[in-house]
């Protein structure tokens, strides 16, 4: 997938356009104010992509532990609310503990070198295949079976197309 | 703009007591180039003229998805008008500095004819879409059998892009081309694009078989002519006409009748089918492993300024959202790619 644009640049892209390119040409305030809340929303999953999955996993733990702790606190209480906070901690308990999650900046960076270096190992290869060399075709299906992964999450998970290219081309 | 356009046709028609500019509209959609359409009422001692116009200016410099220039596109159109029947608008005015208009514009001829393929390739309307598209066919047949020197006596389409393309063979126009495609890469690719690259540096180990050069149209594809009554009535939009591998035209269509979704190339069904039709009127021999090749190879050439065009509007050099919409078309043809290149099934593990 692409490391640039982020998913939150496309979108403040799109907010800047609709910022110059829409809003000076509608004609009514209705219009104008539906642009612009649709422009405050766009902020907010700009600033919300890049930490919800590290934010989560985290919680996760957090809210976990808070859960667990609670009940434990209330050792000496009995009653309907204590039974019910304890059969609470138990479903908590079984919950997936996650790793910490790498930031959004370490993963993308990570992300960025590695695909570069499988760019520049596929021109490495397509030179020694031109000199005759016996691996380097392998080694290429090698690397094609990983990008074909790549383009198929893509094209699945990250590209919509519905009314095809728009424009005159 | 009307104003602008009146001075400026005035200018060149010294002879006109007056000119209007009556109904001028933007033709919205296009990547390239502006585009507008209006009438042009020029009124003389010899009477008066209604000059039914389509305006084609420069984009900003920055928004720009494919620099060309105004003047070679404007004499090569006059050229293929008056030399091969090919119909092409007439060519009225040039203004090449932009100097009247801003920035370098060409007015000419207004064709009649539509450009909404979604009628001609609607259930019902095979026969009208197979005539239009065999008679695209054979035009392009034409294009490539007309002697370079006549479309191109000062040789300026050699390399128009100014980019280092040698084409004074087709050995020479092929190495120097992916030399370019290889060495740009590295200048405009905004992220690692590893199935780019691999096109790239894949096509040395994959050549076809030499042919000769033609001039190229360049662009030679659905969206790029007009149609009525199932007739071809105009080829439109020459900026990217270059000298190159006729073949080149053929992968293009080929491409762009699949991502277009309007099947030009399936709509022929003379001698077989586009390639054969083509390869019988023209005598130029070509099978599918070239389309493919050439598919692979006209992309790449004009993936270069598409990727330069996505920079600059990520870069913020320009605030055109079209640089930005273009990532959907870079996305687009990956699959295809990847198919032509032989790639084997996705592997979860390697």
């Amino acid at each position: 997938m692409y490391t640039n644009p982020s998913s939150a640049r496309v979108l403040e892209l799109i907010r800047e356009s609709l910022d110059r390119h829409v809003l000076p040409e509608l004609q009514t305030d209705a219009a104008r104010v539906t642009v612009q809340m649709m422009q405050q929303m766009l902020l907010s999953v700009e600033r919300r992509l890049p930490v919800e999955q590290q934010w989560m996993a985290d919680e996760c733990g957090r809210m976990a532990r808070l859960l667990q702790e609670t009940p434990a606190a209330l050792a000496a209480s009995e009653g309907e609310p204590v039974t019910a906070l304890r059969a609470i901690a138990e479903r908590a308990a079984v919950a997936p503990a996650f790793p910490e999650l790498p930031s959004f900046d370490v993963i993308t960076e990570s992300y960025r070198e590695l695909s570069t270096l499988l760019t520049d190992a596929l021109g490495h290869l397509h030179t020694l295949d031109g000199e005759g060399s016996a691996e380097a075709p392998e080694l290429i299906r090698k690397l094609r079976a990983y990008l074909q992964l790549r383009i198929e999450r893509d094209m699945q998970g990250l590209f919509a197309m519905e009314g095809g290219l728009l424009g005159r081309g | 703009m009307e104003a602008q356009l009146e001075r400026f046709i005035r200018s060149e028609r010294p002879d006109a007591r007056s000119v209007r500019i009556e109904d001028l509209r933007v033709i919205a959609g296009g990547y390239s180039q502006e585009t507008y359409r209006c009438d042009c009422v020029i009124e003389s001692g010899g009477g008066t003229e209604r000059l039914p116009l389509i305006v084609r200016r420069d984009p900003p410099p920055e928004a720009d998805i494919l620099p060309t220039n105004r003047r070679l596109e404007f004499e090569l159109m006059e050229r293929v008008r008056e030399r091969t029947t090919i119909p092409v608008p007439e060519q009225h005015f040039l203004d090449e500095t932009g100097a009247a208009l801003d920035r370098p514009a060409m007015l000419m001829e207004r064709l009649s004819g539509s450009s909404d393929l979604t009628a001609l390739f609607a259930p019902g309307a095979e026969d009208e879409a197979e005539a239009v598209a065999t008679e695209l066919c054979e035009r392009l047949a034409e294009l490539h059998m007309t002697p370079i020197d006549a479309l191109d006596p000062g040789g300026e389409l050699r390399d128009p892009r100014s980019v280092g393309i040698d084409a004074s063979s087709w050995d020479a126009y092929m190495a120097s081309s992916i030399a370019y495609f290889k060495a740009n890469y590295h200048n405009i690719a905004f992220d690692p694009l590893p199935v780019f690259y691999d096109m790239y540096a894949s096509l040395p180990n994959r050549l076809p078989r030499p042919g000769r050069l033609a001039i190229c149209h360049g662009d030679y594809q659905p969206s790029n002519f007009l149609y009525a009554g199932g007739q071809l009535t105009g080829v439109i939009d020459w900026e990217n006409a270059h000298v190159g591998d006729p073949r080149e035209e053929l992968g293009w269509v080929h491409q762009m009748s699949a991502l277009t979704g309007f099947d030009v190339w399936g709509a022929v069904k003379a001698d077989g089918g586009f390639l054969e039709h083509y390869s019988k009127v023209s005598g130029i021999p070509a099978s599918m492993d070239d389309v493919l090749f050439f598919q692979i190879f006209s992309t790449a050439s004009l993936a270069s300024p598409i990727l330069d065009a996505v920079r600059r509007g990520l870069n913020g050099e320009s605030d055109s959202f079209l640089n930005t919409y273009m990532l959907q078309s870079l996305i687009a043809v990956i699959p295809s790619f990847a198919a032509i290149l032989g790639y084997p099934a996705a592997q979860e593990a390697l």
